[in-house]
């Protein structure tokens, strides 16, 4: 049998045979030890875990639990699919034509439906600019990985996506956190940006509309961002899973639309819009502006390769679920997220050193609070749990403590139910506050647990011009 | 998951030297050395176990057992598994166990899971619904931890953080699970047997009468690997494209799995699409002894 002559392109290294040299002999081993995870494993890091630990408090017996912290629209069952995704996915099943292997960057088909789809004479593109995903998290994992090497930074807002650092740091590139104003609707910080550029930033991270803010960049500020990414020569990563759920008279402008123009890797999906984030279908769009993005876009189609594409009963459906899923379907969205929206701001807008951030797309809602006031973050959420059961997410799950965020998907009922029960803890905390003096610094329960119920002073009721 | 949680520079992990593309590929990214231990094609299809230990050193992380084997489509007979755990527990080294091919078997050869023999070692067994159950598009597998020793406590740790960057795969498809593996029943498997069974004998016998060909009689897995002798037929590239060019033919080159002159034959098409890709192959064959001993 002649030696092994030719090697597939991906090795570097000659196979090894015992003909070759001889090495020393591995000593057998007595005893069976723990065997060592690889740095890349252990390195992989969900910031939001230790942080949901946390909130794993009893919550009141006599209150039922509202789960504000879970940001997945299907949990109740009041945000079900579309019917033509359902009907979509059963012909497919029953079609037998995507039970086989397909292109790891995807099937055709439906690769040509999200070009068709996302299409815009200021950035056209075709199939091939399209690699599909598991979800747009495996999307935003090829763009990141495709695009910087280890000493290598992108910058990411803050607050922002957990995920992003996430998918980073285990490939040894660094974050840079660029500052979100959050005392300003929530804009980026462009100075802030711009001073954290360097020599190895690879890549900005635009998240549009945001989680957890639930801003929407105006036309104008997106422009603001793409001058700077262009004076510096870099390209934009563009998370816009949340797409056009916008509402109260935002309007979404997908960045590779506007100008000056950049290269620009938009990452999406239906998760959030089509409101099936279980079914992990995603996908990257490369603006190859300046042929800037050649490269990068061979080495995401070479990563593709890793999973050979997401599930190809999804990747049959997406073309009708794209092209076919009425508008009616996102306004009733979008109605819900607006109705909770606006009755979460008004009711807490009401509590003394509470300060929503009114958002006008995505799924939740920014809440500020004066720790003078009302204590330490985590103590807080804990509090809240056990008090009234309503389990938020603590700001500091998005790098953003004296924060906390809530989701805006439920029906209206349990939001305002929510609401309801987020005043009456507030306005206990209020009262002994103002008895007790600030609760930044308190660490005993006692104080905290000899608070009646008997708790609705007028005079916290009366409201303060937030806007 | 497994490969990139068990991964450290510097280490090494042995591979089949005939075999699935995709280890290497996943190892070199990792930047964990590829040691490749000998599949003996000539003989039976087995690994070369005493060149298997020699490959052994200090830095050696686990051993891949692929079987059902891809390409070869041999099943390891219960006392070569055991010989191979005998040596994972000599040196406490882990098994990574690819199993996708499980008991779609044949040619009465059983199928034995790895961690169900002895001695027993850490096994990471990786399977899926793909190939027993046709269904390679759906992408849904498993990684199945056998901690024996508390071994495997940090790599597990390791898979589940890994776990979290592309979230799972289609929820569809895990809600479908329980129903897939509890009630497909065992007539939807012996079909694929019996027709993989088939396929795999009438390509025996047929090519085995050819000259300068020399099939490997598969038990298990969707295929077959056939070698040719490039003395008479001229070499791999000339053989492959020959087929297609000629024949309409399309065979899986072996250099994908590092046996160069070999070629893997899928066995799972209708009997009457494999009776047909014989008959070309034979008569390409033909003229090819002809014209190649004619230029000789």
């Amino acid at each position: 049998m002649a030696a092994a002559s030719h090697q597939p392109t991906c090795m570097n290294k000659a196979p090894h045979y015992a003909t070759q040299q001889k090495r020393p002999r591995a000593a057998e081993k007595r005893e069976w030890g723990v065997i060592k995870a690889s740095e890349h494993s252990k390195n992989t890091v969900n910031p939001i875990r230790k942080i949901v630990d946390s909130l794993n408090v009893p919550h009141n017996p006599e209150k039922e639990p509202i789960r504000l912290n879970l940001g997945d629209p299907t949990v109740l069952g009041n945000l079900p699919p579309s019917d033509v995704a359902v009907q979509a996915m059963e012909d497919v099943i029953r079609g037998h034509k995507f039970d086989g292997y397909g292109p790891a960057v995807g099937a055709q088909c439906a690769r040509e439906a999200v070009a068709k789809k996302f299409t815009h004479p200021n950035a056209p593109i075709t199939a091939d600019d399209v690699i599909l995903a598991s979800g747009c998290s495996h999307a935003l994992e090829m763009a990141i990985v495709a695009i910087a090497d280890p000493g290598e930074n992108i910058l990411v807002p803050n607050p922002g996506f957990p995920l992003y650092t996430t998918l980073c740091k285990p490939n040894g590139i660094e974050t840079l956190s660029y500052n979100l104003k959050m005392e300003h609707g929530g804009i980026v910080d462009l100075v802030h940006l711009e001073s954290l550029i360097n020599d190895k930033t690879r890549a900005i991270i635009v998240n549009n509309p945001s989680n957890p803010t639930g801003v929407v960049f105006t036309k104008e500020h997106l422009e603001e961002i793409l001058r700077l990414a262009y004076k510096h020569k870099l390209p934009i990563i563009a998370d816009e899973i949340y797409g056009d759920l916008t509402y109260d008279g935002a309007t979404f402008h997908p960045m590779a639309t506007l100008s000056p123009q950049v290269p620009i890797i938009s990452c999406d999906g239906i998760a959030k819009r089509y409101l099936v984030p279980g079914w992990r279908l995603g996908w990257v769009i490369v603006h190859d502006r300046f042929g800037a993005l050649t490269e990068v876009k061979q080495g995401m189609v070479a990563l593709s390769m890793k999973i050979v594409g997401p599930c190809a009963l999804v990747q049959g459906a997406l073309p009708r679920i794209l092209q076919d899923t009425p508008q009616s379907f996102f306004d009733h969205i979008k109605e819900v997220l607006s109705a909770n929206a606006n009755a979460v701001y008004k009711s807490l807008s009401r509590i003394p050193g509470l300060k929503p951030l009114k958002p006008q797309g995505a799924m939740y809602m920014m809440i500020g609070f004066d720790d003078e006031i009302y204590g330490e973050e985590t103590k807080l959420m804990q509090d809240l749990i056990r008090e009234e059961s309503v389990i938020c997410l603590p700001g500091s799950a998005f790098n953003s403590p004296n924060w906390f965020r809530l989701v805006l998907t439920y029906p209206l009922e349990v939001t305002e139910e929510a609401c309801e029960r987020i005043s009456e803890f507030c306005l206990r905390r209020l009262k002994l506050s103002k008895a007790y003096g600030p609760l930044k610094n308190t660490e005993k329960d006692d104080d905290l647990d000899s608070c009646g119920q008997d708790n609705e002073d007028s005079s916290c009721l009366e409201s303060e011009d937030n806007n | 998951m497994v490969l990139s949680a068990i991964s450290t520079p510097g280490d090494n992990i042995l591979l089949p030297d005939r075999g699935f593309p995709l280890y290497s590929t996943i190892c070199c990214r990792n930047g964990v050395e590829r040691r490749l231990y000998p599949i003996d094609l000539d003989n039976d299809g087995l690994i070369d176990l005493v060149q298997l230990e020699a490959k052994i050193d200090k830095k050696t992380k686990a051993i891949l057992i692929n079987n059902p084997s891809n390409p070869t489509g041999i099943v390891f007979p219960k006392w070569h598994l055991e010989a191979i755990l005998r040596i994972a527990y000599k040196y406490k080294l882990a098994i990574i166990a690819d199993e996708i091919y499980g008991d779609l078997t044949f040619n009465n050869m059983k199928f034995y899971p790895l961690a169900t023999l002895s001695p027993k070692v850490p096994i990471i067994c990786c399977a899926g619904i793909s190939k027993q159950y046709l269904v390679p598009g759906w992408r849904l597998g498993w990684i199945i931890l056998h901690n024996r020793y508390n071994a495997l406590c940090e790599i597990k740790s390791g898979i589940i953080s890994l776990a979290q960057q592309i979230m799972g795969p289609s929820s569809l498809i895990q809600g479908a699970l329980p129903d897939i593996l509890h009630n497909v029943p065992n007539l939807f498997f012996e079909n694929i047997r019996n027709l993989l069974q088939t396929n795999s004998d009438m390509i025996f016998s047929r090519l085995i009468r050819v000259p300068g060909l020399k099939p490997l009689r598969p038990s298990g897995a969707m295929y077959m690997m056939v070698k040719f002798d490039p003395e008479m037929y001229g070499n791999e590239s000339d053989f492959v494209e020959g087929l297609i060019r000629e024949e309409s033919l399309y065979t899986f080159s072996g250099s994908l799995f590092n046996a160069p002159n070999w070629l893997r034959l899928l066995l799972t098409f209708p009997e009457e699409t494999t009776n047909e890709a014989c008959d070309r192959i034979e008569m390409f064959c033909q003229r090819s002894r002809r014209i190649y001993n004619w230029h000789k």
